[in-house]
């Protein structure tokens, strides 16, 4: 089934759902007074948004494009400032495409992760509806075919691991502090594929995270970091083996590397 | 206690005079066939507003505790988002009416009597009490603030005089004796008029306190607090049909309780897993067979339902019965676990059926068939080309609730920019009405509400985009009997009837 080749002008005014949040802003005062519930962010989604290239999704859900028959479901949105009669941005369905969605929802995702730790104890439930919802992420950004673009496949190979690692120790942090009863989880030897598997501390990665939240550079220079054509890389080689444990240990290098994280986003 | 006067809207009251709509044994009437429910016959009784400033008083006089707390935990200005209501409940009467709200409130009414003189009011509801159930709390072992937001409120049949309620927020659930009090002592011999102790001194005669009338007051009081027994969040509670137990869930066990015993409790579900990191399904919601004292359903993240005996082994990990309808390969998606997660699960009067809320659809399953509902109903389909927009903003993660009606006939749930939806199962015609301070006059007729999902919109129809996604309908309430239904809209609570010629 081809997508839609010109999907239809978003009609009538800004999709009240932009600015709206649980327990609305607009209604109950502004963010400075306002204590947040555990799923809430301090911004609006258009301020992220803004500095990201406007992005379109498509509004139909597309048949067999992942190597899984995973579908995509997206809402077309436009961009509050493209609102008057502007031609709308075709998504480009290609695997590049498609990749570039998919780590789209990856990002928001861990956004949301990392974003729900605050005074009050965030709620399990979300936690694990995200938590299953970027491993499956992961697991279709492994199994798409390598774009044609160049820098992906090694890159993100390192990326995903790492992601998975602080996804994995953050849902693990949370899950330590919530449970009093149980003795924390210290898994005696850390699983060996994981630290074979892993290469070496990627400090691009890494500081590109911490320097994305430490507001240095938006987004949008992060997707043009991964987008550039210009880095190049050795000739692609197929993503590293998933690991059997895609947790790290505590007293590893990324067990440190990410607690030095966690304090950068919980300090900022 | 102090009873605080409700704000409403009493605007010009029509004449109409209300038919009988119940048949004279109480039994409900069905919604007629001439009109049934898709065809606006629903009017609004009031609407009710929970005031702001609450008096705090509670029947605990810790005062400086209490200030303590609320100072440290809250900011004045979140008073406001205190009003949200977070769950209503009709009692099995039907008489009363009990909200509870994120500041840990508990707001009672009562419907107003019938009465020669103004037969027009009955239906409507008025405050009856007001207490604070729960305070905001410090964990200092896990510098885990704990949320006072009432999140289930459940009435226990009424036995004597006085009404008892469970409430609970994410860690403790309450009983609460709610009386009415007629009647006080005077003549204390210790203390003076003011209450003020009196010199023992002074004191050179005894005489026997006397019961004087008094003004009418109703209060509440604590008589069970239930606590520590529950790691997660509580999501759901249920009082058993035998009324000497009840059940409180949390994200990853179900805990009995005999109402007199409150140091412990007896887990008879636990489905968490040895290592935290194989999680990967939590449970949503819980309740009890309406007849069978031994049977109760839970629902889990991952949109199956389990129907457990309690006469089998005591942990009811296994399950006796396994609800679950196969994906529909056509429609999967990155989203397709977190819309199939089930938000609310209500068995129907009869006990026959269970009914199901996940984040588009509502289903009816029949007890004897696990392989797939009987019925499903779009709720708002037309969100599910949005689910990512949906996500971002965390509309995705709303739990909506679902009610069925005195006879299982309809059933109702709530949908996002205050529109509510009712399914007739016998007619299968549905409508959606809008609770709305737009259409607030008393008696107004609810106007059926569309949404346009493509092509032109007519004049009426709303657009999706036009919806409004912090305007949801989470909780609603069906009378018992009566076509009276609750929806609590925000921090309006509004009252509809249905309006039969």
């Amino acid at each position: 089934m081809a997508p839609p080749s010109n999907p239809r002008p978003a009609a009538g005014r800004t999709p009240a759902n932009r600015d709206s949040r649980l327990g609305s802003r607009a209604e109950l005062g502004g963010p400075e007074t306002r204590v947040r519930g555990p799923g809430e962010v301090n911004e609006a989604p258009t301020q992220r948004w803004r500095v990201a290239k406007p992005r379109a999704f498509p509004e139909v859900v597309v048949a067999d494009l992942a190597a899984e028959g995973i579908m995509v479901g997206g809402l077309k949105r436009k961009h509050s400032d493209l609102e008057e009669e502007e031609e709308d941005e075709k998504w480009d369905w290609s695997p590049a495409g498609l990749r570039s969605y998919q780590q789209a929802l990856l990002r928001i995702s861990l956004d949301k992760v990392q974003r729900s730790l605050g005074p009050r104890a965030p709620s399990l439930r979300r936690h694990v509806l995200i938590h299953n919802t970027l491993q499956q992420l992961q697991a279709a950004l492994c199994l798409t075919p390598a774009p044609a673009l160049p820098p992906e496949p090694l890159f993100l190979g390192e990326e995903d691991f790492s992601l998975s690692a602080t996804i994995g120790s953050i849902l693990r942090e949370l899950e330590t502090s919530m449970d009093e009863t149980e003795p924390p989880q210290n898994p005696a030897a850390p699983p060996s594929p994981q630290n074979e598997v892993l290469p070496q501390p990627d400090p691009v990665f890494l500081e590109a995270l911490s320097s994305r939240y430490l507001g240095d550079s938006g987004l949008d220079d992060f997707f043009l970091d991964i987008d550039t054509s210009a880095v190049e890389k050795e000739p692609a080689v197929a993503p590293p083996e998933p690991p059997h444990n895609l947790f790290c240990a505590p007293g590893s290098w990324e067990w440190n590397e990410l607690d030095h994280i966690m304090e950068i986003i919980l300090g900022s | 206690m102090v009873l605080q006067p409700a704000e409403r809207h009493c605007g010009d009251w029509s004449h109409r005079r209300l038919g009988p709509w119940c048949s004279p044994t109480g039994s409900p009437a069905p919604l007629s066939c001439e009109t049934g429910c898709g065809e606006g016959t629903w009017i609004l009784v009031c609407r009710l507003l929970v005031p702001t400033q609450v008096s705090l008083l509670s029947m605990e006089e810790d005062i400086d505790t209490r200030k303590i707390n609320n100072s440290f935990l809250r900011d004045h200005s979140y008073a406001t988002e205190a009003d949200i209501i977070s769950t209503v409940e009709f009692n099995h009467t039907g008489e009363l009416l009990a909200t509870g709200d994120k500041g840990g409130r508990v707001v009672i009414f009562q419907r107003e009597q019938e009465s020669k003189n103004q037969v027009h009011r009955r239906g409507e509801y008025n405050v009856y009490s007001t207490f604070q159930s729960h305070e905001p709390e410090f964990d200092y072992l896990k510098s885990l603030e704990i949320e006072e937001k009432i999140n289930k409120i459940r009435w226990l049949p009424q036995q004597n005089a006085a009404y008892f309620l469970l409430s609970t927020n994410d860690k403790t659930v309450k009983l609460w004796k709610v009386s009415e009090r007629d009647k006080r002592p005077e003549g204390y011999n210790l203390k003076d008029e003011e209450g003020r102790l009196r010199d023992p001194a002074t004191i050179t005669t005894l005489r026997v306190p006397v019961l004087r009338p008094m003004d009418l007051m109703v209060e509440a009081t604590p008589r069970r607090v239930f606590a520590n027994a529950h790691t997660y969040h509580i999501n759901s509670i249920s009082v058993n049909s035998d009324y000497e137990t009840y059940m409180s869930a949390d994200d990853l066990r179900i805990n009995l309780w005999n109402f007199e015993i409150t140091n412990q409790s007896f887990n008879i579900v636990d489905i968490k897993p040895a290592n935290m990191e194989e999680l990967t399904e939590v449970i949503t919601a819980a309740e009890f067979h309406p007849h069978h004292c031994n049977t109760f359903v839970y629902s889990s993240s991952k949109g199956t339902i389990r129907l457990c005996d309690m006469r089998a082994p005591a942990l009811c990990d296994r399950h006796t019965k396994f609800f679950e309808e196969p994906e529909d390969p056509s429609n999967r998606s990155f989203f397709s676990e977190i819309i199939s997660s089930i938000s609310d699960v209500k068995f129907s009067h009869s006990g026959r059926y269970i009914m199901t809320r996940d984040y588009l659809t509502v289903k009816v399953w029949d007890l004897n068939m696990e392989n797939r509902p009987i019925e499903t109903y779009q709720v708002h389909d037309y969100l599910r080309s949005k689910l990512c927009s949906l996500y971002e903003n965390d509309c995705i993660f709303d739990k909506f609730e679902c009610v069925w009606n005195g006879s299982d006939s309809v059933i109702m749930t709530g949908s996002y920019n205050n529109f509510f939806r009712m399914f007739d199962r016998n007619t299968k015609r549905d409508v959606t009405l809008e609770a709305s301070r737009e259409n607030s006059k008393p008696r107004a007729i609810l106007k059926p509400r569309k949404v346009c999902v493509g092509g032109k919109r007519r004049k009426d129809e709303i657009s999706v985009d036009s919806l409004d996604f912090s305007k949801k309908i989470l909780h609603t309430a069906w009378h018992p009997s009566e076509n009276i239904i609750a929806v609590a809209a925000t921090n309006n609570l509004y009252i509809f009837q249905d309006k039969v010629n």
